[in-house]
C-alpha cells in the first residue's frame, strides 16, 4: 500500500471512532450505570470494572415491594402500557388522516397545495413549547387534560406531519400513467386507492408509521404538562427517579435503557425502512 | 364498437400548442394511425379522446354520444401505454380481469373472459405470474389483453411497440393488426415509425405542431404527399427534398436540372425525389452531379450520402455497389419526382 493511502486510511479509521465514541459512549455509560450499585455509581473516579446487578431493572420494572405487595401494578410498566397507547393511537390516527392527505395533496390540483404541504411540515419546525401552554389551558377547559384521547391528539402534531410528509414524496414517486391506466379501465376514485395505490405503497406506509411511531414515542415535553397520573407515558418514568430527596441513578437508567428499547430494535431491524422513508422527504 | 368523431378540437397551455384545430373521423371498424414526429400533438389528441386530457374547444362524439366533458370512465374506451402501465402488484390474470372488476363483472364470467383475452395474446400460461417476472413483449400482451378483455367502443394506444427491440416490435405488430382483423374494433394508435404506420394503417393522420398534415390511406400518403413535410417523414430513408427554382418548365439547383411540368419562371420550388428513384447514368444524360460524401451497407441495401451544390442527396444502391467517397457521380431521376411550392411547401 502507498503511504498516502496508508495515511488516508488510518485517518478515515479514527474519524470513525471518534464518531461512533461520540454517539455510544454515552449509551454504554448508561448502560453500565444501569447495571451498577449505588455505590458503585457516585464512586470517583469512575468503576469500570465492578460486580454487575440486575437490581436496578428488577426494581424498574417489578416496582419496589411495597407496590408489588399491595397487588398494584408497577409504576414503570403502567409507564409503558400509557405510552403504547397513546404512540399506538396517535400513530393510527395519524395513518387514518395522514394517508388520504398525503394522496391528496400529491395528486390532486388543489391550488396552494405546496403551501398545505409545507404548512404541515412546519410544525415540526416550532419548538413544541410554543403551543404546549395553551394547549394546556385548553385541555384543563374541555377536559382533555391528563386522558387518553388528549394525549393521542397532542402527538398528532408529531406524526401526522412526518406521514403526510413522508407519503406525499412517496405518492408522487407512482407513476401517473398507472393511475390514469386505472381512470381508463373505469375504475372509481376508491378502486384505485384500494386496488391500485395502497398495494403499492405499503413499504412507504409502514416506514412513514414506524418513523412516527419512534418520534412519538421520544417525546418527554407533551407527556410532561399534558399527561397526570393517569396517562403519565415512559419519557416520565425516566424522570419519576428525582424524586425530592434524592435522584436515583440507577433506576434512571435502567428506564431509559427500557424505555429506549423500542427506537434501538426498529433502529437495528428496520434501518432500511428508516432510512427509506426519513430520505424519501428530505432528499427529493 | 363505435365511431369516433373529433371537431374543432384544440388543447393549449398557456402559450404551449398542443393541438391546434382538429378535426378527424375514425369510421367503426378503422384502424387509424396518428403519425408524426416527437411533439407534434399525438399523445394530446389520444389523451382528449381517453379523457384524461379536456379540450380547451372542440369536441369530441364516440358514437352518437358527445362526451366531451365526460370523464374516462364514462368513455368505455380502452388505452395501451407505451410504458405498459400494468398494476405491479396484481397477477397477469387480475391486471387482464381489472376492467372487468371495476365494472363490477361477475367472478365466472370474469375468469372466462379473462383465459379468452390471455389466449388471443398467448399469455394463457403466464397468468399467475406478476409483471416484475414478464418480459418487455410479455408485458405489453399483458397491457393488449387488459385492453380487449371488456370489448371496449375503441381502442387507444400510444406508441406500444416502442419500447421493444426491433424483432419483438414486428412480431407484436403482427399480433396486434391480427387483433384488429378479428375484434374489428375502432383503433387509434399512435407512433412516430412510419413504417410501423404503413403497415397497420387502414389510414394515417401524418402531423406536425399540432396540426394535420394530410390524412390519407398508406398508398395515398406514400404516392401522393399533400406536403413537403409528409414526403420528407415517409419511407425509409424518406425522400429528399431539394431547394431550387423553376426556369423554363426546369427546376434549377446548383449540380440539378430536372425537368418539371411547372409553369411561372424564378418560382422557388422544393423537389421531392425517393433515394430508391435516382439511378446513375453517363455524364450526357445526367440531371444531377454530386460527390459521394459518405456510404452506408444496410445488409441488403447501400445508403450513399451525395453533396450536389450545397445540398445533400441520399441514394439507395444495391448492396454490392461499387461507389466510393469523393468520387463523383452523374444522376438521373427515374420516377417523376413530388413538387412543392417553396412558399407554402404544399404540393403543386
Ligand atoms: N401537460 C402538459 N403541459 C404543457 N405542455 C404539454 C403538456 N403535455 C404536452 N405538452 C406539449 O404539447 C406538445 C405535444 O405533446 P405530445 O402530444 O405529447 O406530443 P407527441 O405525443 O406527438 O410526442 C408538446 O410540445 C408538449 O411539450
Ligand atoms: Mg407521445
Amino acid at each position: 500500500m502507498k503511504p498516502v493511502k496508508l495515511a488516508e486510511g488510518t485517518a478515515v479509521a479514527l474519524a470513525q471512532v471518534l464518531f461512533i465514541g461520540f454517539f455510544v459512549f454515552p449509551i454504554i455509560w448508561i448502560f453500565m450505570m444501569s447495571l451498577k450499585n449505588f455505590r458503585d455509581i457516585i464512586s470517583y473516579p469512575p468503576k469500570f470494572l465492578f460486580s454487575p446487578t440486575l437490581q436496578n431493572y428488577s426494581e424498574t420494572i417489578l416496582g419496589a415491594e411495597g407496590a408489588l405487595r399491595a397487588g398494584e401494578l408497577p409504576e414503570y410498566v403502567r409507564f409503558l402500557i400509557n405510552s403504547m397507547i397513546i404512540s399506538g393511537g396517535a400513530v393510527c390516527l395519524a395513518a387514518l388522516l395522514g394517508v388520504p392527505a398525503a394522496y391528496a395533496l400529491a395528486r390532486s390540483g388543489i391550488p396552494g397545495r405546496k403551501h398545505i404541504a409545507f404548512t404541515f411540515l412546519s410544525f415540526r419546525f416550532a419548538p413544541e413549547l410554543m403551543v404546549i401552554l395553551p394547549m394546556y389551558l385548553i385541555y384543563t377547559q374541555i377536559g382533555l387534560y391528563d386522558t387518553y384521547l388528549g394525549m393521542v391528539l397532542s402527538h398528532q402534531l408529531i406524526c401526522l406531519p412526518l406521514v403526510i410528509w413522508i407519503m406525499m414524496s412517496f405518492f408522487q414517486d407512482i407513476p401517473i400513467e398507472i393511475e390514469e391506466a386505472a381512470r381508463v379501465d373505469g375504475a372509481s376514485i376508491l378502486l384505485t386507492l384500494r386496488a391500485v395505490i395502497l398495494p403499492m405503497s405499503g413499504p412507504g406506509i409502514a416506514s412513514a408509521l414506524i418513523i412516527a411511531f419512534i418520534f412519538s414515542w421520544n417525546n418527554l415535553i407533551f407527556g410532561l404538562v399534558l399527561a397526570g397520573p393517569n396517562t403519565r407515558p415512559v419519557t416520565m418514568g425516566i424522570l419519576q427517579a428525582m424524586t425530592f430527596d434524592q435522584i436515583k441513578w440507577g433506576l434512571m437508567a435502567a428506564a431509559a435503557m427500557v424505555s429506549a428499547l423500542p427506537g434501538m430494535i426498529a433502529a437495528i431491524y428496520l434501518q432500511r425502512h428508516i432510512t427509506r422513508g426519513l430520505t424519501m422527504g428530505a432528499v427529493k | 364498437m363505435s365511431s369516433i368523431s373529433l371537431s374543432g378540437v384544440s388543447k393549449f397551455w398557456g402559450d404551449t400548442i398542443g393541438v391546434k384545430d382538429l378535426s378527424l373521423d375514425i369510421e367503426d371498424k378503422e384502424f387509424l394511425v396518428l403519425l408524426g414526429p416527437s411533439g407534434c400533438g399525438k399523445t394530446t389528441t389520444m389523451r382528449m379522446v381517453a379523457g384524461l386530457e379536456k379540450p380547451s374547444s372542440g369536441t369530441i362524439h364516440i358514437g352518437q354520444r358527445d362526451v366531451t366533458s365526460l370523464g374516462p370512465r364514462e368513455r368505455d374506451v380502452a388505452m395501451v401505454f407505451q410504458n405498459y402501465s400494468l398494476y405491479p402488484q396484481m397477477t397477469v390474470a387480475q391486471n387482464i380481469g381489472f376492467p372487468l372488476r371495476a365494472r363490477g363483472v361477475g367472478r365466472n364470467e370474469q375468469r372466462r373472459k379473462i383465459h379468452l383475452a390471455a389466449k388471443m395474446v398467448e399469455l394463457s400460461d403466464y397468468l399467475d405470474r406478476k409483471p416484475a417476472a414478464l418480459s418487455g413483449g410479455q408485458r405489453q400482451r399483458v397491457a393488449l389483453a387488459r385492453a380487449i378483455v371488456r370489448s371496449p367502443a375503441a381502442f387507444l394506444m400510444d406508441e406500444p411497440l416502442s419500447n421493444l427491440d426491433a424483432r419483438l416490435r414486428i412480431s407484436m405488430r403482427g399480433l396486434i393488426k391480427r387483433l384488429h382483423n378479428e375484434i374489428g374494433t375502432s383503433t387509434i394508435y399512435v407512433t412516430h415509425d412510419q413504417l410501423e404506420a404503413m403497415t397497420l394503417a387502414d389510414r394515417i393522420v401524418v402531423m406536425r405542431n399540432g396540426e394535420v398534415e394530410q390524412i390519407g390511406t398508406p398508398n395515398q400518403i406514400y404516392n401522393h404527399p399533400r406536403t413537403a413535410f409528409v414526403a420528407g417523414f415517409v419511407g425509409s430513408p424518406s425522400s429528399n427534398l431539394l431547394d431550387g427554382r423553376i426556369e423554363n418548365g426546369v427546376f434549377n439547383a446548383s449540380g440539378i436540372s430536372v425537368a418539371a411540368p411547372l409553369k411561372g419562371d424564378h418560382r422557388k420550388v422544393i423537389l421531392g425525389i425517393r433515394p430508391e428513384a435516382i439511378s446513375l447514368v453517363n455524364e450526357a444524360d445526367a440531371e444531377l452531379h454530386g460527390t459521394v460524401l459518405a456510404i452506408e451497407t444496410t445488409g441488403d441495401a447501400t445508403l450513399v450520402t451525395l453533396s450536389v451544390g450545397k445540398q445533400e442527396l441520399i441514394v439507395k444502391r444495391e448492396a454490392n455497389c461499387t461507389l466510393e467517397p469523393d468520387q463523383a457521380v452523374s444522376m438521373k431521376t427515374s420516377q417523376q419526382g413530388f413538387f412543392f411550392d417553396g412558399e407554402s411547401g404544399l404540393a403543386i
